[in-house]
């Protein structure tokens, strides 16, 4: 009986040598895949980040061409109320016919400060989202944006695929309390969008809420709350 | 699979031969001294993961307060958190952070014509050993106003501490030591009046749960929120991963460049709070011993000890009643060098300034810095601060561009400046030093129009 006994425990032990060793092995190179994925994504978020800080820093100088370079084939380009401008082609048309000259001008100053990035980079690696701001200080005055972009990889290489830009406020150096600017229109400037706007909204003094790529961080609740003030409903049924 | 079937193979020989188990026990061992390597990857990828749930959660509490989004701003606070604005004193608990919130920012909801923009800039994130703790410092810049009404700007630096609960990362304490509240019309250079803070209407109505932690001083007392960090050139430094081989050597190097890359955001976040108040021994030892140091059009300095004298140049050492060198540290475009000993970083500034008795002025400029690594600390070997815009702050930027500064007469640099250029009405692109991030190309800075001094024909 005890010999048995003792066959049937080397036995057990002999089992659990066979299946732990190469399980730890394989459990250790599983792991490894699984860090490497979130180091990836670690690193494409800030490569997310440097695609937007860069359009920033090209904005700023009226680095039109080097700004439409950012965008995907299919990449869309909205800011203001102006409507959609489709592929790279349209947004440097737009930014050549619509925002002036290109390149820096003498006198003129157009900075717009990209801050407060939020990315998210989507399961796959391939597509991103982000949320920004940027404050606008120029010659003309001052402008608030809100950033709702998103971002696809390619070939290794993060591009735009949408720059959603919902302005929050835009003044002049008077001050917000005395001058607003209401929001762009599709019909504001030349040239004409491919698309309509997103969505209609006014700025400020009316309040427009763009909607969050995100859910709320502790709760993980998506935002479905309202989107613009009663006012602004009041405006627009009119 | 072959290796499976050679333990099996000996598991049984060894059973039936009565040979002991304990050569596959050592192969057991072996296997699991590597998951121990792994583990500890494990726990740097955690840390980074950090980093950025930190960064999101303070980013989240932004963009809920700028639409008046009280109850989801309250929700990111743990549920025995802290809240403390100014004066105002403690409030604790989720729910009377909450009820402060919705009445400091005027009850529910956003009313047509109000303004509460506040953006959190700057973070200098700090991971405790556990994983589970972590502090923040931030600069909060607002664009405040009631349309028709009024229009103000407020400034100030958050302390903050976050914790991990099952799982989730949420703010613990928030702590804001306010700088300015001023009207547009006259800005933070003419704020006057002595003394602390006043407590605001809401606090005297709605009282905190605690009194004050600190006595606050605005502008134009020079009041410095308490550093949660000592001066990152005294702390140990972080030794690289050791070359590991394979895979884990592959994942080391890429988790190291990645600490890098938020250990450079917060040493240029740093800098910027330092310079903010004149704080000069304290910037002058970011530097590497040989780093340079080069502001606009003044030259360029070279050495720690030159560098803290080229300082005293923006004002007396030390925060000064009247005085603000606020220099704002924004867009960092950061790229570590592959053998991970070097880095550069791009970053845009919006500079807030004051001297006694003036109207005050604003600036932008841009820096293009390099990072070099020493003794496992991340220095500054390079600062260069390319001031694009300088403005009376009543004037602005159409009628009021002040010219840059020359090198200085009582100080001279080591050398004249790099590069000639005139900030406003004048046009200067600084030079980049990545290239075009989707076409990789050479990113083409021609450069300013012909100017008889600056650049003749």
């Amino acid at each position: 009986m005890s010999a048995v006994r003792t066959t049937a425990a080397a036995l057990i032990a002999a089992l659990v040598v066979l299946v732990s060793g190469p399980a730890v092995a394989d459990e250790a190179s599983e792991k490894l895949a699984s860090l490497e994925k979130r180091l990836q994504r670690l690193e494409d978020a800030n490569e997310v980040e440097i695609v937007q800080r860069t359009y920033g820093y090209f904005v700023d100088k009226a680095m039109w061409a080097e700004v439409a370079d950012l965008f995907a084939e299919s990449g869309t380009y909205e800011i203001g109320g102006r409507g959609i401008f489709v592929g790279p082609k349209r947004v440097l048309e737009y930014l050549r016919v619509g925002l002036g000259t290109e390149r820096p001008v003498e006198g003129r100053l157009i900075n717009h400060m990209q801050f407060q990035p939020i990315v998210t980079v989507n399961e796959g690696g391939k597509t991103a989202s982000l949320r920004m701001k940027a404050l606008v200080m120029s010659s003309g005055g001052w402008g608030d944006v809100i950033y709702e972009n998103r971002y696809v990889k390619e070939a290794g290489i993060w591009k735009i695929a949408a720059i959603r830009a919902p302005f929050v406020m835009y003044s002049s150096n008077d001050g917000w309390a005395k001058v607003t600017t209401p929001n762009t229109r599709p019909e504001s400037f030349l040239p004409p969008p491919d698309r309509m706007p997103t969505e209609v909204y006014l700025t400020y003094p009316s309040q427009y809420i763009v909607p969050f790529h995100y859910p709320n961080p502790v709760t993980g609740k998506p935002y479905t709350g309202a989107r613009t003030d009663q006012n602004a409903e009041r405006i627009k049924a009119q | 699979m072959r290796i499976l079937r050679a333990h099996s193979l000996f598991a049984w020989l060894s059973v039936f031969s009565g040979l002991t188990v304990a050569a596959p026990l050592h192969a057991a061992a072996a296997s699991q001294a590597s998951g121990a390597e792994v583990t500890r990857l494990e726990r740097e990828v955690e840390r980074l993961e950090a980093s950025r749930a930190v960064k999101h959660l303070q980013r989240a509490y932004g963009f809920y307060m700028d639409r008046a989004l009280y109850q989801e701003a309250s929700d990111l606070f743990a549920p025995d958190a802290t809240l403390e604005i100014g004066s105002d004193g403690v409030y604790a608990g989720r729910e009377r952070i909450s009820e402060y919130l919705r009445r400091v920012n005027g009850g529910k909801g956003m009313p047509w014509g109000r303004l509460n923009e506040h953006y959190q800039l700057q973070p200098v994130i700090h991971i405790d050993a556990s994983g589970a703790r972590a502090s923040g410092r931030w600069r909060d810049f607002g664009l405040l106003g009631e349309y028709g009404k009024s229009a103000t700007w407020t400034e100030g630096v958050f302390e903050n501490e976050y914790v991990k609960r099952d799982g989730v990362w949420m703010i613990q304490t928030l702590h804001l030591y306010v700088t300015f509240i001023v009207p547009y019309e006259q800005g933070w250079s003419r704020a006057r009046g002595d003394g602390p803070v006043p407590q605001s209407a809401v606090a005297r109505e709605f009282p905190p749960d605690r009194p004050a932690t600190h006595l606050y001083k605005a502008f134009p007392a020079s009041d410095i929120a308490p550093f949660h960090y000592r001066n990152p050139a005294t702390e140990a430094g972080r030794q690289p991963p050791a070359s590991a081989e394979g895979q884990l050597g592959k994942l080391w190097r890429l988790a190291d460049r990645l600490r890098s890359h938020d250990e450079i955001e917060n040493l240029q976040g740093v800098f910027g709070y330092y310079f903010d108040k004149n704080l000069w021994s304290d910037v002058a030892a970011l530097f590497t011993s040989n780093g340079t140091y080069e502001y606009g059009q003044q030259g360029v300095y070279q050495g720690r000890q030159h560098i803290e004298q080229a300082l005293k140049l923006f004002g007396p050492t030390g925060p000064q009643r009247g005085w603000m060198n606020h220099h704002f540290q924004l867009q960092p475009v950061i790229h570590v060098s592959d053998d991970g000993r070097s880095a550069r970083g791009r970053w845009e500034s919006v500079m807030q300034l004051a001297r006694p008795n003036t109207s005050g002025a604003w600036g932008l400029g841009v820096y293009e810095n390099e990072y070099t690594r020493e003794q496992g600390r991340w220095k500054l070997s390079k600062v260069h601060f390319y001031v694009t815009a300088l403005t009376d702050y009543d004037l602005m930027w159409a009628k009021g561009p002040i010219p840059l500064d020359p090198p200085s007469s009582v100080l001279p640099p080591d050398r004249p400046p790099t590069e000639a250029y005139r900030s406003l009405p004048g046009v200067y692109i600084p030079p980049f030093h990545y290239p075009h991030p989707v076409t990789g190309k050479p990113i083409v800075t021609d450069p300013q129009p012909t100017d008889s001094i600056v650049r003749p024909k």
